[in-house]
């Protein structure tokens, strides 16, 4: 299990972030999402030991490892690129941690171990080829081989899936997802991607402006955001004094906060209209099945509420 | 590309290429070819044998590859550690430290050598190979480490990162990921300071002061004999040097990435 204390990073006269506390059990997928800026790769880099931490202390089973170089932490990162070493095949670059790394093992067994990791990514018939042939996904596959190979305590995942197109980036994370709970890796994840972050966590950590906003399951931050930075940067709704999502607002009523037609959005078979209430200088996604114009002036009001956007 | 080009590309390619190469060795086996003969009227070793009974030459040989060697060990060593901190840290003064670097390249390398007799004579290094050594680095160093400096810049950080997370400590990464991957610059800049080393002339004449003899110390009075097969066989000799120093070299890299290869 994982427990960051109290931690806090600055750069010179900048802080980075502060007062950063959160835990994630065993086995779990704990997942920070912010947007870019707010702090959360260099957290991620202070946990795997690339960059000390100013203050505060990391556990890691209950064992303080703050002041551990990062060769000695039970942790491996994996960066945005798969980081392949090109000179090396698929099955050597999955051997590597095996030979120079944490858990050195004789050549029998690290090829043993090399190729159960090879099979268990599904990529046994590219053991010979080099980083150059794989896709972008298979390059991310084999890195993660590589990082599980060593069988460490915590993996750390810095939005590995950002440099991938969408397509990809979705089957990558589902087969991760599952991936990561078979292996039952306790694993912390760094995205911005709202959607990622709630798709890939078990447990979701909402960061911004160097602090932590809010914690907890992704259905709870995501339907009950608690401040307006966790809204901006999670929720789905406008944030007036209290979180208002936007399965219950409904534009076209008579009255409500006034608002402006930015463009039509069409996702999962609905249409969506993108609105820009100027009052709260917030924009929100609405569902409806009117027609409206561009830059048309519509109402959004609120309806009673409905328990997490229940239909 | 059509098949006209195709051959008159390679026709050229030849003529430039390996016409000369050719030419040199039919010249060094042949016995007195004239113009306009287009071939010679015999054959013979003569030249070559001419060449190899010189127990000077063999000599000069063996000082040749061995300073040049040196050379480049002493290069990758002074070089690597520079490059490596010029590309991945920001000392103070880093644009001053590159140029003074460079200097060498600029300033006429007479001038310097003269200087530098002086100090070579007060510290007893003239007139030994290790003088020689040391002033070949003055025209080889600024090359090595502009070239090991843009290998360097081609690792990102994160490599290093990725070393270190995988449970490599600074050494080892620096060992079995650092160099495995600086192979290519490691290859280019060896083959380009052994060349290098190989043609000086005056450099060594004036430090080695005529005690150290090196190829191209004896080739000069080798070529104003009037025999041609003799010039042309030791032309030849010369040229094969770093064919035979880039075989080595090869072997030597291919030995390290066998090493570092994991299963």
């Amino acid at each position: 299990m994982l427990e960051i204390k109290k931690a806090e990073k600055q750069f010179g006269e900048r802080t980075v972030f502060s007062g950063v506390s959160f835990s994630a059990e065993a086995g779990e997928t704990a997942c920070i999402v912010g947007p870019s800026g707010c702090g959360k790769t260099t957290l991620l880099r202070a946990v795997a030991g690339l960059v000390p931490l100013s203050d505060g202390t990391v556990l890691l089973d209950g064992e303080d490892i703050t002041s551990w170089k990062a060769e000695q932490r039970p942790v491996v990162l994996l960066f945005q690129e798969a980081l392949l070493f090109p000179q090396l095949t698929v099955l050597e670059n999955i051997a590597y941690g095996l030979k120079y790394g944490r858990r050195k093992l004789g050549r029998r067994a690290r090829l043993a171990e090399s190729r159960a990791m090879l099979q268990k990514i599904e990529m046994e018939q590219w053991e010979n080829a080099y980083p150059v042939e794989l896709s972008g996904g298979q390059k991310q596959r084999v890195a993660l081989a590589r990082a599980l190979v060593l069988k460490p305590k915590l993996l750390l995942l810095d939005e590995p899936f950002s440099s991938l197109d969408a397509s990809l980036r979705q089957s990558l994370r589902t087969w991760v997802r599952s991936f990561l709970r078979e292996e039952e890796v306790t694993s912390l994840f760094v995205t911005h991607d709202k959607e990622e972050a709630v798709m890939m966590s078990d447990r979701l950590i909402v960061m911004k402006d160097g602090a932590v906003q809010q914690q907890g399951t992704p259905e709870t931050v995501y339907h009950q955001p608690e401040n307006r930075a966790a809204a901006d940067v999670i929720g789905d709704g406008l944030y007036d004094e209290r979180f208002i999502p936007a399965s219950s607002l409904t534009i076209g009523a008579a009255d409500g906060y006034s608002g402006i037609i930015e463009h039509p959005q069409f996702m999962h078979g609905y249409r969506f209209y993108r609105v820009n209430v100027p009052s709260l200088k917030q924009t929100v996604v609405v569902l409806s099945d009117t027609l409206y114009e561009e830059g048309e002036a519509v109402k959004l009001s609120v309806t009673e509420e409905k328990e997490n956007g229940a239909l | 590309m059509n098949k006209f080009w195709k051959v008159l590309l390679a026709s050229l390619l030849i003529l430039v290429f390996v016409a000369p190469v050719l030419f040199l060795f039919i010249r060094s086996v042949s016995f007195g070819w004239r113009f306009p003969d287009v071939l010679p009227d015999a054959f013979s070793l003569r030249g070559w044998q001419a060449v190899w009974s010189d127990p000077q030459l063999i000599r000069a040989l063996w000082t040749t590859i061995g300073i040049g060697t040196a050379v480049v060990v002493l290069n990758y060593l002074l070089a690597l550690p520079a490059a490596y901190a010029l590309s991945h840290h920001e000392p103070r003064g880093k644009a001053v430290i590159e140029t003074v670097i460079m200097l060498p390249i600029f300033v006429p390398v007479l001038a310097v050598a003269m200087g530098l007799h002086l100090f070579m004579i007060r510290i007893g290094a003239a007139d030994s190979w290790i003088g020689v050594v040391l002033i070949h680095m003055l025209p080889t160093l600024p090359y090595a480490v502009r070239i090991l400096k843009s290998g360097f810049d081609r690792l990102q950080t994160d490599w290093m990162w990725q070393g270190r997370t995988l449970g490599m400590g600074p050494v080892r990464t620096f060992f079995g990921l650092m160099l495995p991957m600086m192979l290519p610059s490691l290859r280019s800049c060896g083959i380009l300071v052994f060349v290098i080393s190989l043609s000086q002339y005056v450099l060594t004449a004036i430090i080695g002061g005529g005690r150290v003899t090196t190829l191209p110390i004896l080739y000069f009075p080798f070529f104003s004999s009037a025999d041609e097969a003799v010039t042309a066989s030791f032309t030849m000799l010369f040229a094969l040097l770093p064919i035979v120093f880039l075989v080595l070299l090869e072997t030597a890299l291919y030995t390290y990435h066998k090493w570092s290869r994991t299963v």
